[in-house]
């Protein structure tokens, strides 16, 4: 394989990390899956906690106060957040694998993420308002 | 644009490719169940009204009930997939990969059952006494 035999240099590897060649297709790639992992181990948490249920209503009742720290709502706001993003941008994948939409995908790119930018702000004041 | 041309390509139906399938599949039912989920408890009830009861009052209606199950059946599976396609894009062992094929079936099966389990019941526990 030729991964293998490639040499892992330092400039190799802050290549990856240097924004100017990195292309829409790029970006939305690195959100997809930031947002992915992100996603997934805030879920798992939730079932865990959601396990608390089990222990009788003062044991979650007493976990739901800590969370009411504007702390641990900034968190919530970035699941809500990456739940827009993920949800959008698999909008846009779901179409471009079905082949609909695929020259015009650079466009529903940006045309969604602006969607989602824009919901994030609306449900954030939201969530820090009310 | 260049000229495009199609042609039918059989694509075999292995593990893999109807993997592929249902992450969209389920994707496009999660759009509904999630952001209605979100938009309910984050913003209809709010972060600050949640509490056991209301969450005993949710349980106590089928349809939320079906509801709960469905949206956990569909998201850990989506989400455990993805785990295992993140896993796959590094890991390219086979026989480490089948490992990670049964391990993560198991883990998605235990937890989503205890959950379905847990919401069916929920009328029977201590959240209703």
């Amino acid at each position: 394989m030729q991964s293998e035999t490639r040499k892992v240099t330092l400039s190799a590897i802050l290549r990856w990390f240097d924004p100017r060649k990195t292309e829409a297709g790029n970006w939305a790639f690195i959100l997809n899956r930031v947002s992915a992992i992100g996603l997934t181990i805030y879920l798992y948490l939730h079932l865990i906690i959601l396990g608390k249920l089990a222990q009788g209503p003062e044991a979650y009742d007493s976990f739901i106060d800590i969370v009411r720290d504007p702390i641990f709502v900034f968190g919530e706001f970035l699941v809500v957040a990456g739940g827009f993003i993920h949800g959008l941008n698999g909008i846009r994948v779901i179409l471009n694998s079905f082949g609909i939409g695929v020259p015009y995908q650079k466009q529903l790119f940006f045309g969604l993420m602006a969607v989602a930018v824009i919901a994030s702000v609306i449900i954030g004041i939201r969530m820090f308002t009310v | 644009m260049a000229a495009t041309t199609t042609r039918r390509v059989d694509i075999p139906q292995n593990y893999e490719t109807i993997s592929w399938k249902w992450m969209r599949y389920s994707g496009i039912l999660m759009i509904p169940l999630v952001w209605v989920h979100v938009i309910l408890q984050d913003v209809i009830v709010g972060v600050h009204a949640m509490d056991a009861a209301y969450v005993a009052s949710r349980w106590g209606v089928l349809f939320w009930q079906v509801y709960d199950i469905l949206l956990l059946g569909f998201t850990f599976a989506h989400g455990v997939n993805g785990l295992r396609q993140v896993l796959r894009d590094y890991i390219h062992r086979p026989d480490y990969l089948r490992w990670i094929n049964i391990g993560l079936l198991i883990f998605w099966a235990v937890i989503s059952f205890i959950g379905a389990f847990a919401i069916v019941n929920a009328t029977n526990s201590v959240l209703f006494q």
